[in-house]
């Protein structure tokens, strides 16, 4: 009977000892602590690996790992979700742009981090939004990722041209009032974010459990990120997190599944939007 | 006060379910009693950037109250979640859900395959997967990943079902399963 499902390759999933093998080796070899990551999506993450390189014991995974050049480079592109796009969520930024946008318009300059920002689609989505609301000029955002690969690709600002269209229907629904082509000029197979844009960029290489990369921010975006962390690490980033925003008048965006009610300090936010959630910091 | 229950469940049940889902669920919720001692999770394919309130519609046929997950938030006794558009679901040995927005699978997020192996991780014996109506082959391979660590598996029996193709797929890949009417498996699976 089961040949009739002629496309399901013979799935492996990791065993939890393997898991627990696995996550052991990355800490003492590569230096990577995801002891307080999601369980679930630990498992989920290293059964794909397992199936895309046709490892069947954590072992053998790890001698693949270690046969790279880099291999906590090599390791991390393949683990991290990778999955971004351009204006995700658009209900999200029109809010962002009618709720934040306000009261940054007030300040001289203007400090935005985009904590694991992937390969930069985030931080475009906000540069472009902050340029027809007139605030670009005196803005910088600061785009970082635990992968420095992904980092790498953020830094090219090349999008593939193929993805633009959905991009281009997302940036209406978020309140874009050009069009995206205003922005991205298209070389063969790839859209290049214009330099008036990337002028305000800077990418650098951060993990979110080490100290934040500045501080003194406006805003901060971290969206669907912390689904990945258990309650524990949420606690820990979101503490560096609200550490790095100005006292007051600064505001925090989370995923809209997220929250801060894993943080012991939470009373030190305000929730502006419930939907989207996104919070201003007033202690 | 309210009368909710705080309790850990007995069984852990997720439903997966596609095109024709909404109105296969609408029975099945509307069955369910108050005093339902195992937690029943919705995976359905759904459009994103379509804010439809499932919830508030799902609500109106059960006593059940209806929720759509927040990350890390805990599985409760005589819940009915819902698993909220363009994210896949996952469950925590701990009792609590996980969210994850890592790529489609099936061409599909959520993934109806994603929940029921996540399932069949976390919870073993106590979880229980049920497939509905699709058009599409999304979850028989969570399926058998679930019969394999010992869950049980319930499948719409497809010629009853609104479209056959999903609970067909099921049953090829867990000949085992446990085929039953739609209006047999909410008396089926309440008494687990």
């Amino acid at each position: 009977m089961s040949e009739l499902i002629n496309n399901n390759k013979e799935q492996k999933y990791i065993s939890p000892e393997q898991r627990d093998l696995l996550i052991e080796f990355l800490k003492k070899r590569l230096d990577l602590d995801i002891s307080n990551y999601s369980l679930a999506s630990v498992s989920r993450r290293f059964t794909k690996m397992f199936n895309d390189f046709e490892s069947d014991s954590a072992q053998e995974f790890i001698s693949k790992i270690e046969e790279e050049g880099s291999p906590r480079d090599f390791f991390l592109k393949h683990f991290t979700v990778n999955v971004t796009e351009m204006f995700r969520d658009p209900g999200f930024y029109a809010n962002l742009v009618n709720l934040v946008f306000p009261v940054l318009a007030q300040k001289e300059q203007i400090t935005i981090w985009s904590a694991a920002c992937s390969s930069g689609e985030e931080v475009v989505s906000l540069a472009i939004l902050l340029h027809e609301a007139g605030l670009l000029d005196k803005s910088r955002i600061l785009g970082t990722d635990i992968s420095q690969a992904m980092i790498n690709y953020a830094m090219h600002a090349k999008y593939k041209v193929r993805g633009m269209s959905g991009y281009d229907k997302s940036y209406k629904l978020s309140g874009g009032q050009y069009a995206l082509e205003e922005y991205l000029e298209k070389k063969g197979d790839y859209a290049i974010v214009k330099p008036f844009l990337l002028k305000h960029i800077e990418y650098a290489q951060h993990n979110l459990m080490h100290e934040p990369p500045a501080e003194g921010f406006d805003l901060i975006v971290c969206r669907n990120v912390l689904i990945y962390f258990d309650k524990d690490l949420q606690n820990q980033v979101l503490s560096k997190l609200a550490n790095a925003l100005l006292p007051g008048k600064s505001f925090l965006a989370l995923g809209s599944k997220e929250s801060i009610i894993f943080y012991n300090g939470r009373e030190r936010f305000k929730e502006i939007d419930r939907e989207y959630k996104i919070f201003q910091k007033t202690q | 006060m309210n009368t909710r229950s705080f309790k850990r469940p007995n069984k852990v049940i997720v439903i997966g379910a596609s095109a024709g889902g909404v109105h296969a669920l609408k029975t099945l919720v509307s069955q369910l009693s108050p005093d339902f001692p195992h937690a029943v999770i919705v995976v359905l394919h759904r459009l994103k950037n379509v804010t439809s309130r499932l919830d508030v519609l799902l609500q109106s046929f059960t006593r059940i109250p209806v929720s759509e997950v927040e990350d890390k938030e805990d599985v409760l006794a005589g819940r009915l979640y819902l698993c909220p558009a363009n994210y896949h679901l996952l469950l925590e040995p701990d009792y609590t859900f996980s969210l994850s927005v890592s790529e489609k699978v099936n061409f599909s997020r959520p993934s109806i395959d994603v929940s029921f192996v996540s399932l069949a991780e976390a919870f073993g014996k106590k979880g229980i997967g049920v497939l509905l109506t699709g058009a599409n082959q999304d979850g028989a391979e969570g399926l058998l990943a679930l019969y394999e660590k010992g869950g049980r598996v319930v499948i719409q029996n497809p010629e009853t079902a609104q479209v056959a193709v999903m609970p067909k797929a099921g049953v090829a890949r867990v000949p085992k399963a446990t085929v039953l009417h739609l209006e047999e498996i909410p008396d089926f699976i309440s008494n687990l």
